[in-house]
This record gives structure tokens, sequence and C-alpha cells, in this order.
């Protein structure tokens, strides 16, 4: 009897509270509306941003003075979200976010951000709008991550990151395969069940590894930049002769491509080819990207220059056409002359639907992520219009992957800091337009404050990469049948000749000519 | 009323005296806690290799992916108590005092007695272990407790549960035994319980020992680096692995010795009418063995003098003394040690402590047990010199070398405080205060580190150059202002460089100076010189004045010096050394001996020393 006294007591003055919490919400709204002030600073900086209606909730750090917090979010459809907090670090809650931002798809969204000062007044900020678009993003985000300046590594992987929730969970890390190096992940039109990831071996072998619906195996062939043909049949490659050098003054790395050609492996036939169009001995290729239709390949290319005239390299961004069937090149064709813009270009990427082209341009060199000059530029290919974009920093912009739907664009920057690059997101309106970017939402918001890893060559792909991880070591470290390629020709060779390989064997039935 | 699972007393055993042993044991305690602070001093192994701790919730979560983490992150936390050096003696000697009360129990519940061996061997075992500065000796004291933990718990559980119930929950702690501590501590409580019940039943003891057994085999035989790790998640050296392989094996090892003897029988009664009384026989016995547990303490702690592995404790000193910037200790440690136990790391510091202490022109060279001879050798050096290098190059003023070997370090020996602080001044001297609060805010969240922390972020705020830290400021107006691309370490251009930028940086030319010297190349050294004055030189420094003559006499030329001389001792023990070499002394092992001990310390000895070898080579 007693107890259940306690318990009314209790349950009473609880409701009590919260009841005069509400009221006190409520008289602090209305006496804060009259006079709202500037927008709240906010970190990262949602304000006046696209995001996707299947995002993961956008928290943030109130950058404002306070001792207590109150936020509104809201749209136009469903009940506003109301979180308030005795911290400037506001969590949202994953299910409201979800259903509020799946009502109001192509809708505003605001965000309305009180602080109650140290005498108890409430000040309110103007409010934030941002925009729901209508199309969502691919759903996960696959990326790897390191410190950013080492040439020894230790701890290395490959990650995935469901973009609809906060859930991070490894692809590949070397510690399952005795420590060794993993670089560039690539996918066959953003399907996670089939992509290929480099290995680098202490013991020279560094091979491929090839996941094709989700069944692996490892190609013994050193390969560098990788681009799937959309057909799933070809995956083109360059052969580069890098070497990592040190500024003492600003970017304190620097990367020097001495030698570069391209190669195509045929998945199918398991042969490695150099056509001559892309391997041309008086040109160091690289940066393959196939278009989304797989009828041009683009690329970079440079003349060979010693490394002493390194701030000389410029790169010019170049395609030539590809007949699948008859397995037939074309002539190269330069897009974008280093000529004309005075800068060097790399990382072409085209978007699904074929009509921008979203590359780098930086003083020198091919590898931007180290280049704080690099940024963002697009290329409209019906009209070959370039355009330097309004969502660049001061810092360096690279590793941009689209979208399946060419609606959105994911890219590593380094603008919060200068030294970590992180992924920010871009909207791509219908008229090319890219929106103001947005950074990664994490689940604390204070998480990239002590970040100390850079994340490198965020790619979007459709869905969770579900090959267990155990199966990718294994593949790398005791394959039952690694694939020798069959190679034909030489990098760089305008004769084409059986130079080395082994068997050629195809684990693949023979495409119809 | 049950009867309990734990064993009982032996007849033959004569009871055990509790009080005196414990006494023995507080006074053995006692002198472990000041040989530890004293002698192998755990301060040592939180600047030179202890495990990186942070206080946020995401450093924890790699901890729980794997088995063993939950006391590895224990045994991180834990040591973060080795920044004061007695607390980390009390924390060390505390687990050793618990691991010998739990080895205590565990012997009594497997033998009946209690036993006076094995718990004093299991901590002069943890104590050996600790002073070879060569394993985490804190996740292997927690890891054996734990194990020995378990095994009391499922002794225990004799008490009140059935056979059937008691083997599964054995398992049960096994397995949860093998997520928080791993393998080592699995296996040894499996070997423990199987003794335990074969004690009572053999057959029942292969139900832990097959399993030990496969468990062991799986590790061993398997592919994958993940079980090969579990097999050896500590350390590298033989010595070190026998170390540990005997703490683990002790126990278990004298409780089979000790069930079999039991085994044998009852005791032998003596012949009534024989030549001594029953009563004296105990007493004998127990004298006997008191003898015997003094002459084993007494050897035991000889063992643990000796094994201190006075130069890794070398290397962590100068390590932690270079750390505080007691530049003279450096050099006296740096003095101890041979060709062969100097490493890249100390020579690196040897020549900071050279350049602080104003003797790296006066005494470079009589320090001839660096085997590198290389100031800067970059990642030449070895990942494991990275540390100490990029200290180096930061006081330099070559800001972005430093950073670049700070990276390498973060990454092969994790976030260190001495790596975090400085490329959060790094990132200040490069215009980046954006990016030095991501490390500050990773130094604050390390346990005794963060007031530094917080202050720098602190001022930060106001002031994003930090013009107000003493050591930035420093370096700021030394650093270079031109780029410089280069693939190798190209120190001499480097070095150049910086002068050519600030030719105040004293600092960039004794260094340039001793790369010069260290190079034979006296005639570089010679046209140097004239920047002592333009240093404020008050004289000349000895190693250059032993360049100067030893190029007036290769090349038969006077070096005029604008009125500064050579002392009259450096001409007079010149004029020695040139009647030694006329006598090619140089040419014989004796003369080389003599030679070393009268020139050994000078600039002569070492360039026809190096000469030789060049030639050899």
């Amino acid at each position: 009897m007693q107890n259940v006294f306690i318990h009314r007591i209790t349950t009473g003055a609880v409701g009590l509270m919260v009841l005069a919490g509400v009221v006190r919400s409520l008289c602090a709204g209305e006496a804060a509306g009259s006079t709202p002030r500037a927008q709240p600073r906010l970190f990262p900086d949602y304000t006046g941003v696209t995001i996707p209606p299947n995002i993961a909730p956008l928290n943030f750090r109130i950058e404002e003075p306070g001792s207590r917090y109150r936020v509104e979010i809201r749209s136009t459809r469903e009940q506003p979200l109301v979180i308030t907090s005795g911290k400037a670090a506001i969590q949202i809650p994953l299910k409201a976010w979800r259903a509020l931002l799946q009502a109001n798809a192509g809708q505003p969204l605001y965000i309305d951000v009180l602080a109650r000062g140290s005498g108890g007044e409430w000040k309110r900020f103007e409010t934030v709008t941002n925009q729901i678009a209508r199309e969502p993003i691919d759903n996960h985000l696959v990326y790897r991550l390191l410190k950013p300046l080492y040439n020894a590594y230790v701890h290395l992987g490959i990650y995935q990151r469901d973009l609809e929730s906060f859930e991070q969970r490894p692809v590949l890390e070397n510690k399952s395969f005795g420590g060794d190096c993993l670089n560039c992940h690539t996918f066959l039109n953003r399907n996670p069940s089939t992509f290929a990831v480099n290995i680098r071996t202490s013991n020279k072998l560094n091979p491929l590894v090839l996941i094709e619906s989700n069944t692996v195996a490892r190609v013994d062939k050193t390969m560098g930049y990788l681009s799937w043909h959309p057909s799933g049949r070809l995956i083109a490659f360059s052969a580069n002769k890098l070497s990592f050098f040190t500024h003492t003054c600003e970017e304190t790395r620097d990367v020097f491509d001495a030698k570069s050609d391209l190669g195509i492996y045929r998945v199918d036939s398991n042969t490695v080819v150099f056509p001559p169009a892309i391997g041309m001995p008086e040109w160091n290729e690289t940066w393959p990207a196939w278009s989304g239709d797989g009828k041009h390949l683009y690329y970079c290319r440079t003349a060979p220059v010693p490394i002493s005239k390194y701030r000389q390299v410029r790169y010019d961004l170049v395609r030539v056409s590809y007949d699948l069937e008859q397995d037939r090149w074309g002539e190269p064709e330069v897009m974008v002359s280093s000529r004309d813009t005075g800068l060097s270009a790399c990382q072409p990427r085209v978007s699904p639907d074929g009509r921008l082209l979203l590359f780098c341009l930086c003083k020198w060199g091919n590898f931007p992520v180290y280049q704080a000059s690099s940024d963002l530029y697009s290329m409209d290919l019906s009209t070959r219009e370039i355009r330097r974009l309004d969502i660049n920093s001061n810092q360096a912009e690279s590793w941009h992957s689209w979208a399946g739907n060419s609606r959105w664009v994911v890219f590593s920057s380094k603008r919060l800091d200068g030294l970590f690059a992180r992924p920010h997101f871009s909207y791509v309106d219908e008229h090319g337009q890219f929106h103001k970017p947005f950074l990664l939402p994490q689940e604390n918001p204070d998480f990239y404050d002590s970040c100390l890893q850079t994340f490198n060559v965020p790619e979007l792909v459709s869905g969770p990469v579900t090959i267990p991880q155990a199966d990718l070591a294994a593949a790398i470290l005791r394959p039952r049948a690694p694939l020798t390629p069959k190679i034909i020709g030489q990098p760089g060779s305008q004769t084409v000749q059986t130079v080395e390989g082994g068997e050629g064997q195809s684990r693949y039935p023979q495409q119809p000519e | 009323m049950r009867r309990s699972a734990l064993a009982q007393p032996h007849p033959r055993d004569p009871p055990f005296d509790r009080s005196s042993v414990g006494g023995v044991a507080v006074g053995f305690f006692l002198l472990y806690f000041f040989y530890t602070g004293a002698r192998v001093q755990p301060v040592l192994d939180y600047y030179h290799a202890w495990p990186v701790f942070r206080s946020s919730p995401a450093f924890r979560v790699p901890f729980l992916g794997y088995p063993g983490g939950l006391v590895d992150y224990a045994a991180a936390l834990l040591g973060q108590l080795n920044y004061f050096n007695w607390l980390g003696a009390f924390v060390f000697t505390g687990i050793a005092a618990l691991a010998f009360l739990a080895t205590w129990r565990v012997a009594q519940g497997i033998l009946g007695r209690g036993t006076r061996w094995a718990p004093f061997l299991t901590a002069f075992l943890l104590l050996l272990v600790s002073e070879r500065y060569a394993c985490p000796v804190l996740a292997i004291g927690i890891g054996l407790l734990a194990a020995l933990l378990a095994t009391l718990t499922y002794y225990e559980s004799g008490r009140v549960l059935s056979l059937p119930i008691r083997l599964v929950f054995g398992f049960v702690s096994a397995l949860t035994l093998f997520y928080v501590a791993g393998l080592w501590p699995l296996l040894l409580m499996l070997l423990l319980c199987g003794v335990f019940e074969g004690n009572k039943r053999l057959a029942i003891a292969w139900v832990f020992l097959l399993p030990a057994l496969g468990a062991a085999g799986w590790c061993w035989w398997s592919p994958d680096p993940a079980p090969a790790a579990l097999l050896n998640p500590w350390c590298r050296g033989a010595l070190d692995w026998g170390l540990i392989g005997a703490l683990f094996l002790a126990l278990p090892v004298e409780c089979i010795i000790g069930s079999l003897w039991r085994r044998r029988g009852e005791p032998t009664v003596p012949k009534p009418g024989g030549p001594r009384s029953r009563a004296e026989l105990p007493r004998r016995r127990s004298g006997l063995r008191w003898a015997m547990l003094v002459a084993g303490l007494l050897a035991g702690w000889a063992a643990v003098w000796l094994g201190l592995d006075a130069p890794r404790r070398n290397l962590a000193q100068i390590d932690y003394y270079s750390n505080r910037k007691e530049y003279g200790k450096v050099l006296a440690l740096a003095a101890q040690l041979t060709r062969q136990q100097m490493d890249f790391a100390s020579e690196s510091r040897l020549h900071l402590a050279l350049y602080h202490t104003g003797r790296l022109g006066e005494d470079l060279f009589s320090f001839r047990n660096q085997s590198g001879w290389d100031l800067l050798p970059g990642l030449g050096g070895g990942l494991d010199s990275c540390r100490a290098q990029s200290r180096t190059l930061f006081e330099l003023g070559l800001v972005s070398e430093a950073e670049h070997l700070a990276h390498e370090a973060l990454e092969s020996e994790g976030e260190r405080p001495e790596l975090l602080r400085m490329l959060a001044q790094v990132n200040v001297l490069k215009g980046r205060p954006k990016a030095a609060r991501v490390f500050l805010n990773v130094l604050a969240e390390i346990p005794f580190q963060s007031k530094w922390a917080v202050e720098t972020l602190s001022a930060l705020q106001q002031e994003p150059w930090l013009t107000n830290d003493a050591e930035v400021a420093l370096v700021r107006p030394l650093m270079l202002t031109n780029d410089f691309a280069h693939e190798t370490f190209p120190a001499e251009g480097m070095l150049v460089q910086l002068l050519y930028c600030n030719s105040t940086n004293r600092m960039a030319f004794e260094y340039l100076m001793a790369e010069y010297l260290m190079n034979l190349q006296v005639n570089k050294v010679v046209d140097r010189l004239w920047q002592l004055d333009s240093l404020q030189y008050a004289g000349i420094p000895r190693h250059y004045e032993e360049a100067l003559v030893l190029y007036e006499r290769l090349k038969g030329t006077r070096v005029e010096l604008s009125g500064r001389k050579v002392r009259p001792q450096t001409l007079e023990r010149f004029q020695r050394f040139d009647r030694a070499m006329e006598q090619r002394l140089l040419s014989t092992e004796a003369g080389r001996q003599q030679m070393a001990r009268e020139f050994g310390d000078t600039y002569w000895y070492y360039y026809f020393a190096r000469q030789g070898q060049a030639r050899q080579s």
C-alpha cells in the first residue's frame, strides 16, 4: 500500500515537472519569438544546405553561448521535432527524423534554435532553412580510413557507412590479412557485391582482389587506379611508377608519377591488354574512368618529365571512344587542355546519366588530395562548357564520386582544417547546379574534433557490402586458385605481343563477339 | 552438509604457519614495491612504450572487438598511473600481490595445502618480465590474475554445484575469460581446472585438457593472422617469451607434480623406537622448509637483480630524460651504452643533448659508441627513431619534416602525448590552427595531459598564432621560407637552406658542422668557420679546431681566422697524434687500441678510422 502511494506521488511529481518544463519552454519561445537574432553558428555547418530524404540525422553542435538549448526542427508536414538539451551537442532521434524527412521530400526543412543565457533569458536565433531533396542518395558510403601523412602503415581499413544511420562496419581491414596495404576500392555501377581492391604486400605480390556477385578471386597482377566498364567485362587500370616526396613549405606531401600507362583487364577472359590508343609511349596516362554508357574512357595524360621539374607537370583531360562489341578504340580527344587552363587535371568522373564530367584542377601533378589548390570543376558534356564549382574551398577537394541518380556527389575535402580530408555531399539539381555541400553527419557532433583519420576515396554504393571480411582475407592469404592473367602487349608499346603471364584461363563463359 | 570441493589437507603435510609466511610476504612485497619504484621505474615505460589511452568512448570500441581486449584496455588505463613513478610501482606491486594470493589459494584448492614456491615464483617472474622493458607487463599480470580468479571461482562452485552443472559453469567461465583476457589466461584456467578435477577423477581432467590442447593447436596451426596473434599477443624476444611461459606454467607444473606426489600414497610413519621421536620429525621438516624458502627468496632476488635489462633501461631513460629536457643525464646514460646497444633514436637524442649542453662541437666524437653516425637519417633510421628525430627537426625549424616523421611515429607508436603536442605546434606554425585543435582535443582525452591541452586550446581561441607558446615562438623565425622538395632526406642541403633563410640559426649551424665532420668534409668545415663570428662564438669548438689543424696538415696551408686562434693544447695534442700516425700505429690492433686510449675522443681518430673503414669496404 505504501509503495503504491509513493509511486503515485513520484508519478505526479514527474508529471508536474514535465508540465512546468513545457510551459517554461512555451513561454521562452514566446518571449524570444519577437526578436530573432542572426543565424546560429552550427557545427557542422548545416545551414542553407540541400539534403537527401534518406540521410541520417544531421546532429550538430550549437556554437553559441548558453546554459540550455532548445531546437525545433520542422517542415510543412508531420509534427516538429523538439529537442531540449543542457549541452550544445544536439542529437536528433533517428526514427522521428526519418519520418519527418520522408514525409517532406522536396520541402524546406527549418531549424529554430534558442539558447538560454546566464540570466535565464532565452535568445532566439534566425531560422535556419535547409531543403530536403526529392531524390535519395545511395544508401552506403565506402571509404578508406587512414592517418593523413605517413609512408609506413600499421592500421588501414576500408569501411562502409550506412548513410541512413550511423553504423560503420569494416569491409576489409589490413589486420585481417597480415597488416599489408590496401587501396583503390572500385565498384561496378555502385553495386556492393561487385568490386575490386588493390593489395600491396610485403612479399612484392601486389594482387587485385576481385569480387563478383560476392564471389571473390585473387588476380595476381599489379594494378593502379581502377575503373570498371559498366558492362562488368573490363576493368581499365593504370600502371604507375609513383614516388612520394616532401615539401618544406605548405603541403608536406606530394606524389610524382615518373611513368604511367593505361591497360585493360578483361575480366571475362582473364587477360590484360595494353591498347596502343591509351598507352602511348610519349604520354604518361593515368586516372582511367569509364563513362556511364561505357562508350568513352576518360583519363589524364602528360608528357613525361624528370622529377626535378615536378612543378611543370600538368595533365590534360582526355577521352577516347571505345566499342565494346568490336573491341575497337578511337582516337584520343583532349577535353581539358592544361595549356588552356594552366592547371593540371585529375580524377575525371562522369555522371551516370552522362551529362556532367566532374574533375579536379590543381597547380601541378596528379595527386590532388595533397594539393591545397585542388578544386572541383564540371564540364557539361553537351556544350563542353567548364565551370569552377562554387562548392570549392581554399583547401584540397578531391576523390569525388557520383550517386546512381546523378543527383548527389560526395567528395573528400580538407576545408575543415587543411589537414584531414572529410566526406562532403553536394546536391546537383536538374540545371547542373551544385548546392552548398554538407559534412557526413555523425552520431556525436564532436566526432571530427578529435578524429585523427582522413577519409580517403569515398564511394557511394547502392547497398551494404555483404561479403564477409574473412572471405576477402582468405582470398588474399590462401586463394584456392589465384588468377594469373595472360598479358598481351606491354605498357607504352605500339606493338601487340604476349610478353608474360600465366594461363589466361577464364572462370567465365566467353562473351559472344 | 556438503563436502567442500577444495582438496583436504594431506596428512603428510605439516600444518602451515600462515602468520609467519604472511609476515614474510608483507616484507617481500614492501621490498618488491621499493625495487619496482627505484630500479624498474614504471615512469620510464610511460614515456618510452606505454600503451596509449584515451578517455573517450570511441577509444573503447576497438578493445571490445577481440579476445583479450578488455584486459588490454584495463592495462592501458592502469598504465597511465605510471606517469607518477611510485604510483605506478604501487599498482604493479598490487597486481603482483593479488596474483601471489590467488596463486596461493589455487594451489591450496588443488593440493590441499598452501604452497610456498609458486606464489613467490609468480611474483618474481612478473618482476623479471617488467624489467625486460619489452612486454606490456600490466596486461600480462591482469590476464594472469583474471585466470586465477576464474579458476578459484570454479573451485568454489564445487561447494554448491553438482559435477555436470559445475562443468557447464566452468566452460561458460572459460569462454568469458577468453573474451576478456585472451588465449593464455584461458589455457591457464583450463589446465588448472583439469588438474583440479584430475585429482578426483582422472577422466574428468581431459574434459578441460583436451579443449586447452585444441585451442592452442588451432592457434598454432591456423594460417589466419588473427589466431596466430592470439598465440603471441605481447612481445617477440625468445627470453621474454620464456619468462612469460614460465609465469603461466609455474603454478600448473607445481600442481601437477604435487598431485602426482600425493598419489604415491599415504606417508610412511617412522617405526616406533626409531632414532627420532614423532614430534621431532615435523619440526625438523618445517625448519628445512623455512631454510629452503629463505634460500629460494635469496635466489629469486638475485635473479631479479641480475635479470634487469640494463641497456634497454638505459634507452628508456634516455627517452625519458630527453623528454624532460634533462640533457646532462642523457649524456651520462648514453656514455654507458655499447655500440651494439645504441640505436638511431638514442643517437638522435644524444645529438640533441650535446647541442643543448653546448657540446656538439666539443664532444660529438667522444661518444665512440655511436653506430649510425648519421645526424638525420630520416626514415632510413627506422620507425623507432622517427619520434626522436621529429623533435630535432622541429627545433631546427624543419617543420614539415618534423610533421612527416611525427606522423610516421603516430602511426607506428600510437597517440603518444609528446607527438600530439608537437603536431599541434607544427600545425600552428603551418597556419592550420584548426588542425592543431584536433591534436589538442585528442591530447585532452589522455589522463594527466589535459591541462596543457586545454590551456593551449583556450589560447588558440584567443590567438591562432600561439605567440605566447615559448617553443612555437622559438621555432617560428627558424622555419624555412622557401620550398625545398626532396625524396630522400638530404640533411646537408636542408641545413644549408635553414642557414640561408636564417643565418642566426645556431642549431642549424652546429648540426651542419657536425654533418660535415661526420662525412669527413673538413674543407667544408673550414669554409664555414667564418660563421663563428656572426653567431658570436667565444672560441672555436674543439672538433672544429681539430678539423682545422687536420685540414692545414693535409693541405699544407694556413687558414686565416680573422683573430681567432686554435688552442695550444689542441696543437700540442695534434703533434702527438701526427707522430703516432707516422709510426703507423693504426695499422695494428695494439696500435689502434693505444690510439683509441689516447686520441679516441678526437675528430682525428674518427677521421682516420672512418677512412680506413671506407677503404676496407
